[in-house]
């Protein structure tokens, strides 16, 4: 029984695809996830499923974990699907849309319900690179460069992670996270995985694709991106990274360090920015970046690791929740302009992130202060520090909708109730309702909000052209023209840099500004994947 | 004879008999020559299916010609000489059909399909070669086979570019034939023995053994295009397409490389050429090609020199997988022999259908055809992805294979390097390929083909089922790769049939 | 039967006489008298499988004083292929001829070329030896005049003058045997040849004189331009045959007569020139601009493979080991004796068909003479020496042969000289496959094509696959047979 159920959860993706094909019938996208739901819901955890004679073995089953990130991945999924279904198609263009959006679907719920490391690459895969299709949407200047650069460090990510793969199946001989219990994990192997999960997971230095990819895709591409996609990495984490294998601590530090940097980073360039879009993005970031410190900490800290770690992932599913019904809301503000409603639930969205009290932020938060409170003063620091980043850009974020959007559009009724819906439950999962708490420290954000944004009022009246609107520019766009300005002044760079362009640019190209965005994410990631190799063979 | 006895034979009569007839008839007897290209691919399938049930059961099968004193003419099956024969004679199959659609109406019919029958007996025979000099003397065979299809057109590029061939395929075989004469003479004569046979003599002169090898592999490597040795095929891409799909998936190149798994195993056997040391030069110049072949593929526009370059950084997966030490790497390099097959021979039939029905020779003519010419592109797309090592495609399971092999072997260090780098070039030269066809608008007017539309289909059936069935067959390789009868159980079972030894 | 050894000799010259005596019924006597010297040569080859040897002294008179003939695997061989080719060649020579005065010439002379080439390989006796190799020269540089152009009658009489100084060394050669030695007897001669400065000069003489007869660089000047002017049946033999007759001496008297008296160097030097005659031969064929002049050229580089097998041979252990280079040289001989009159009849039949034999001009001739270019095809690969030719297993034997005597410089000199056989061959066959009408048009394959299509598919098949049975003819008592691992 429960087989048949997990079999029906995988497959309804191409069923739907089949349906959609067939039929174009659009609801299909919104029904391809109500199989996965009612399964997180109702399917009994440790079920299984396998199929020896597919691909290398496939093995699948359902997990505590597992269950989390199925029940608030297919909900995103469902209300997206919903949004997207409802939404009037582009003449023409739409059935690539809807293809990739289920066969992204179907890759996320191969990936979550993986029980072992092939499985989980595939879906993974299938995922990372179905996003594209959605993230080129209507094909505009700015999503096509978008897509390109997430394409380009998706497949690095990729990469980095087959290799990993390849390292830890051969280290441990068996292909079943089952078997990944209290083994010596070769370093090669564990770099790897972190650096190709972190590219997902936006680690400083690695997320140099995800604000191009967010501020230029459409709205509900990015809801999936923001919220299920990303959570995909943590769940990489994992599963691939035991809590009882050996050899993690020193990656455990390496990882706060990063994660702190990125929460910073986040914060830093988040509240800089223009675009309602791209603060939700850097928030991304920090949040991201606070999730791998914790979870850092987790591996660098034994006996802390399963409080740790139960905690971050409610916290995690909270988060992704929240930013997914975010997102969806920008996609009205964007349509609509400054309405009303519309704010007020953004407001209260935002409430939840920052943590306000009697809110599902709040108990998150609170879960993790738990976690981290026995003996652990830099993430319990870290934690304080997070909270007061959010609140900045949280500010910063609902400053930015209260100017007036580009051009508003006729409201369409059902995308905003499926919204309107996933309100509550985002507003107060992963709590119960008995144990909404009320705690001081949660009002520390909020007094910083509301004194941040006074302060924006009072800068905003006193200089008025000081924060103009328009597009946010990017870091990577900020790296091409940095490297073009020492070009002119370094004739013999141009020369190899020519070269280097000529072997690596894709022929008959987008225009001349943005080819510096395919040498820089290559070099980069070439140099971390080498200097990470490196750094395996001399410890060795 | 017994059918032990007369079996190989008969495999290799099945397509030579057939291309002895149709050079004799006439060039408006369509119906006859295709009635006998399918019987004899139909009836070699039959005989291979035989072969390949009577291999597992541990059955021999051998056929015995002597030449001159003390050299022999052997036939003989063994899991290796069965994998590639079924390959080959699969494909041939396909490849027929297509050819039928495809030069339909040119000139020249009956000289086309005897020549091409002749090198599927000559491929045929290769694989079944039972020791060295039989393999030269069917390598050769092939040479003086595939010459007249390289220049079929007769159009001064044509003849130009299968002199190129020639030159570089003769000079090859030469060395070969020098480097066999030599083992010859030093070892004595020597049939193929799964685990190698030169390990257990230890009165030859190692430095002699190295250079036989070197001489071996130059002229082995000349067909599998290893660099330097692969500058005919880019040149070759003037062949009609049916050709160019035989000779990259099937026949030429694969030869080489099935001529370097047999000389590393078969003859040497693999630890005895590690312990000589001539593996890593092997894996050092099928390291180099792969990465070679990757990026100069970036720099192509001409669709077809593309898939040339990426024929010569693919097949040397192949040699990469017998250069590492190790039944994983083994396994991941027999089974990409038929992944690599089965996907490029997608490719090159998708290539040969732009050129036929839209006249679209080069990548940057290729805006829009997935909109006129879905079920080709969707194929082209599934040989791509497969390329690049996507699951659920086959070539996944070859990369994932040959990554496990190195990783446990410790050879990592440089085989992860590079697997990883020519998956990103891969991805880097077939995805905006792949981009420009699904996402890209039509132009307003094709430069002009030959084929029209059929109806509601993009192009005539003959020409539209081969890359689908190829396509297909590459992902239920992938897909089904753990079922038993794949191409992994069999490579699986080569590999365990020579560590075993 | 012992008399059987006459025939070959005796029929060919009776067909000559009838011819002479009849000229319109000439083309008969030749395919008749071709016909049955084939027949009586079959039946010296299975006479010889069965005796080893046969041996007839005519009018009972015992050698010294009479003239012995003698047959043993390698004339037999030999002669065998001679009639094959004749017969072929004479087949194609009924249609060659328009013209009834040539006809009447050429027969004639003809069937006195192959009784002067049956004599002298069945001759036992050093001054029949050279009876029979002046007639043969005085009877081609005949044919090769046949062609009754400026050119064809100067190279006629350049041959005639060069061919003239070869006999003449030759008979110098043959004095000082004799006048050493007593007896001019081969087998007698073999038991009495010493090492010594008499059988030395004799060698000498007679093997430069020899060498002139049998081009082998740098003697070779005079054979391009005679054999490209020369009718194509005629070319076909001189080729095939009359420089095969004189290399079949040098391996007589090496292997025979004078063994004794031979050492290392000598055939070293032999060699050096066969590698020269390989090399140059091989690249003028290359740069040949006609067809029946690449012909001619690749004779003279054919003819140095034979000469660079002369020191393998040597160096070898004698018993199994030189049997092996033996049989493999004798493959060669009678593969290339086929392959090389196949292309030349082909080329025949081009030059008629098209009026010219320029290569460059040879566009469309596969389209308008398939079978001819079929012929062409399978002869280029003998010629080159791919399988499933008997030079591929020639070839294998004589390297292989030569690793195992350690004599590693003529590895690289046939690699070479294969690739540019391989480069000139190609060129035509790559012209010929080309677009064009330099032929003309296509008309149904007529009989004349067949005689060279034959020939080559012996070249290329039969003497592959069968090669075996040339060993086990020529060297009987060697194990043949499979392998042992």
């Amino acid at each position: 029984m429960n087989e048949i159920a997990l079999t029906l959860v995988l497959l309804s993706p191409f069923i739907a695809i089949a349906v959609l094909l067939a039929t174009s019938m659009r609801w299909s996208l919104a029904l391809a996830a109500v199989p996965a739901f009612a399964a997180a819901l109702l399917t009994p955890v440790g079920s299984t499923l396998e199929l020896s004679w597919l691909l290398l073995g496939v093995h699948f089953a359902l997990d505590a974990t597992g269950q989390l990130f199925l029940l608030f991945s297919s909900l995103v999924w469902l209300v997206a699907g919903v949004y997207a279904a409802a939404t009037p198609p582009d003449p023409g263009r739409r059935r690539g849309f809807d293809l990739f959006f289920l066969l992204a679907l179907a890759g996320n719920l191969i990936l979550v319900l993986a029980a072992d490391m092939v499985t989980f690459y595939v879906g993974f895969a299938l995922m990372g690179l179905s996003a594209y299709g959605m993230v080129i949407g209507r094909r505009s200047q700015r999503a096509r460069r978008a897509g390109r650069i997430y394409l380009a460090f998706t497949l690095a990510g990729e990469l980095a992670l087959f290799s990993g793969l390849l390292a830890l199946a051969a280290a441990v001989d068996s292909r079943l996270f089952a078997d990944l219990t209290g083994i010596a994990m070769p370093p090669v192997a564990v770099g790897l995985l972190l650096l190709g999960f972190g590219i997902k997971l936006a680690l400083p230095g690695l997320h140099l694709w995800l604000v191009p990819t967010y501020t230029g895709a459409p709205i509900v591409a990015v809801a999936v991106l923001s919220g299920p996609m990303m959570n995909a990495g943590l769940l990489g984490w994992l599963r691939f990274l035991p809590s009882d294998a050996s050899g993690l601590a020193d990656w455990g530090s390496v990882l706060m360090l990063l994660g702190t940097a990125g929460l910073v980073l986040g914060v830093w360039l988040g509240v800089m920015q223009r675009e309602p879009r791209a603060v939700l993005a850097y928030s991304s970031i920090a949040k991201m970046g606070l999730i791998s410190a914790l979870f850092g900490t987790a591996l660098a800290n034994p006996v802390h690791t399963a409080p740790i770690i139960a905690a971050l992932v409610l916290f995690a599913m909270h988060h992704l929740l929240v930013k997914s019904a975010l997102f969806l809301g920008v996609g009205e503000w964007e349509k609509r302009g400054r309405v009303s409603w519309v704010m007020v639930v953004l407001g209260l969205l935002a409430l939840t992130m920052i943590g306000a009290p009697f809110t599902g932020g709040a108990f998150a938060k609170q879960g993790l202060g738990e976690a981290v409170a026995d003996g652990l003063d830099g993430p319990a620091a870290l934690l304080t520090l997070a909270a007061i980043g959010t609140a900045l850009l949280m500010a910063r974020f609902m400053w930015l909708l209260t100017r007036p959007a580009a051009r508003p559009s006729p409201i369409c009724r059902v995308p905003v109730v499926a919204w309107l819906a996933l309100l509550p439950v985002a507003l107060w999962a992963p709590s119960m309702p008995g144990a909404i708490a009320f705690d001081v420290a949660g009002l520390v954000p909020l007094g910083a909000i509301l004194a941040a944004l006074a302060v924006m009022a009072w800068m905003d009246a006193r200089w008025p052209g000081l924060w103009p609107h328009g597009r946010s520019s990017d870091e990577l766009n900020a790296i091409g023209l940095a490297l073009r300005h020492a070009k002119r002044h370094l004739p013999a760079l141009e020369f190899q840099s020519a070269r280097l362009r000529v072997a690596l640019a894709w022929p008959a190209s987008a225009p001349a500004p943005s080819q510096g965005t395919l040498v820089i994410p290559g070099l980069l990631w070439l140099a971390l994947f080498l200097g990470l190799l490196m750094a395996a063979v001399l410890s060795h | 004879m017994s059918l032990s006895a007369s079996l190989p034979l008969l495999i290799l009569l099945s397509s030579l008999v057939p291309g002895l007839v149709i050079f004799l008839l006439h060039e408006e007897s369509r119906r006859l020559r295709t009635v006998l290209n399918l019987l004899g691919a139909t009836v070699k399938m039959i005989l291979v299916g035989v072969m390949i049930w009577g291999v597992f059961h541990e059955q021999v099968y051998e056929t015995r010609w002597t030449l001159a004193p003390g050299l022999d003419l052997v036939l003989h099956a063994d899991a290796l000489s069965v994998l590639f024969v079924s390959l080959s004679t699969l494909l041939w199959l396909v490849t027929t059909v297509y050819a039928i659609g495809y030069l339909e109406g040119s000139p020249h019919r009956s000289r086309f399909f005897g020549f091409f029958s002749l090198c599927v007996t000559a491929t045929v025979g290769l694989a079944l070669a039972g020791n060295l000099f039989t393999f030269v003397v069917f390598y050769e065979f092939l040479t003086l086979a595939t010459y007249p299809l390289v220049a079929h057109k007769g159009t001064p590029e044509a003849i130009r570019g299968a002199r190129v061939y020639l030159a570089y395929t003769l000079a090859g075989g030469m060395a070969l034939l020098i480097g066999a004469v030599w083992l010859r003479t030093l070892a004595g004569p020597l049939e193929f023995v799964q685990g190698g046979i030169l390990g257990g003599m230890e009165h030859l002169d190692p430095w002699a053994l190295r250079w036989i090898f070197l001489l071996l592999i130059v002229g082995l490597g000349v067909k599998a295009a290893l660099v330097p040795l692969h500058g005919w095929l880019p040149q070759a891409m003037v062949a009609p397409a049916p050709v160019s799909a035989l000779l990259h998936a099937v026949a030429v190149v694969k030869a080489g490389a099935f001529g370097i798994v047999r000389v590393v195993y078969d003859v040497y056997g693999v630890e005895f050429a590690a312990s000589l040391g001539v593996l890593a030069l092997l894996g050092a110049a099928a390291a180099v090609t792969i990465i070679y072949g990757s990026v100069k593929a970036l720099s192509q526009d001409h669709l077809k020199k593309r898939l040339a370059y990426s024929t010569v950084s693919q097949v040397s997966y192949i040699a990469l997988g017998t250069a590492v030490l190790g039944p994983l790497a083994t396994i991941g390099g027999m089974v990409h022999l038929v992944h690599q097959g089965v996907m490029k021979i997608t490719l090159f039939f998708a290539a040969g259908n732009y050129a036929e029905a839209l006249g679209v020779h080069r990548v940057s003519e290729m805006d829009g055809v997935g909109r006129r010419m879905p079920g080709t592109t969707l194929a082209f797309t599934v040989g791509a992805l497969g390329m690049i090592g996507i699951p659920p495609v086959a070539g996944f399971v070859s990369k994932w294979y040959l990554g496990l092999g190195a990783v446990e072997s410790g050879a990592a260090i440089w085989v992860l390097p590079v697997l990883v780098g020519s998956s990103l070039l891969n991805a880097a030269y077939f995805l905006p390929i792949l981009y420009r066809a699904w996402f890209k608008q039509p132009p307003a007017a094709w430069p002009g083909g030959h084929e029209q539309a059929v109806g509601r289909w993009e192009i005539k059936g003959a020409l539209l089922w081969p890359p689908l069935v190829t396509a297909g067959l590459a992902i239920a390789a992938g897909l089904f790769a753990a079922a038993p009868y794949s191409p992994l159980e069999w490579a699986r079972l080569i590999a365990e049939r020579e560590y075993s030894s | 039967m012992n008399n059987l050894l006459i025939w070959p000799v005796a029929l060919p010259l009776i067909g000559s006489l009838l011819a002479l005596v009849w000229p319109r019924r000439a083309d008969w006597a030749g395919i008749g008298a071709s016909v049955a010297a084939l027949a009586v040569a079959g039946l010296v080859a299975a006479d010889v499988m069965r005796h080893d040897s046969l041996e007839l002294a005519i009018g009972g008179w015992t050698p010294g004083l009479g003239i012995a003939l003698r047959a043993d695997g390698l004339s037999a061989a030999l002669l065998l292929m001679s009639s094959l080719v004749a017969l072929a060649t004479a087949i194609y020579a009924t249609n060659y001829f328009t013209d009834a005065h040539k006809r009447a010439d050429f027969w004639p002379l003809w069937l006195l070329l192959i009784t002067a080439l049956h004599a002298l390989l069945l001759s036992g006796d050093l001054f029949n030896i050279y009876v029979t190799l002046e007639l043969l020269g005085l009877a081609a540089v005949a044919l090769a005049a046949l062609g009754r152009t400026r050119a064809a009658l100067q190279a006629a009489v350049r041959y005639l003058t060069v061919g003239l100084l070869g006999s003449l060394a030759f008979l110098t050669g043959v004095g000082l045997v004799y006048a050493a030695y007593g007896t001019l007897d081969m087998s007698t001669l073999a038991g009495q040849v010493r090492a010594e400065p008499a059988a030395w000069v004799a060698l000498a003489l007679m093997t430069s004189g020899l060498l002139i007869k049998s081009a082998l660089f740098p003697m070779h000047f005079w054979l391009p331009s005679a054999h490209a002017n020369a009718p194509a049946p005629v070319s076909a033999a001189l080729s095939a045959l009359v420089v095969k007759a004189a290399f079949y001496l040098v391996l007589r008297l090496w292997l025979d007569v004078f063994d004794v008296a031979l050492g290392p160097a000598a055939a070293g030097m032999l060699g050096v020139l066969g590698a020269f005659a390989v090399i140059w031969g091989s690249w003028k064929a290359f740069r040949a601009e006609r067809l029946k002049l690449l012909a001619a050229y690749s004779t003279v580089a054919q003819i140095g493979y034979l000469f660079v097998f002369l020191p393998v041979l040597l160096a070898s252990a004698p018993g199994a080991a030189r049997d092996l280079v033996f049989g493999a040289l004798v493959l060669f001989a009678l593969t290339h004796g086929f392959a090389k009159s196949a292309f030349f009849l082909g080329a025949g039949v081009v030059l008629q068909r098209a009026g010219h034999d320029r290569i460059a001009e040879l566009g469309g001739t596969a389209r308008a003479l398939p079978v001819t270019t079929f012929g062409l095809a399978l002869a280029g690969i003998a010629l080159i020496g791919l399988p499933p030719s008997g030079t591929f297993l020639a070839k294998w034997q004589l390297m292989a042969s030569a690793i195992e005597v350690g004599q590693w410089l003529w590895i690289p000199v046939i690699a070479a000289g294969s690739l540019l056989a391989g480069a000139y061959v190609f060129r035509v066959l790559g012209h010929a496959f080309g677009p064009g009408e330099g032929v003309g048009p296509a008309l149904a394959w007529a009989r004349q094509e067949l005689p060279a299509l034959l020939l080559a598919v012996v070249a290329t098949a039969v003497l592959g696959l069968g090669a075996v049975h040339v060993w086990s003819f020529v060297v009987p008592g060697l194990a043949i047979g499979g392998i042992q691992p």
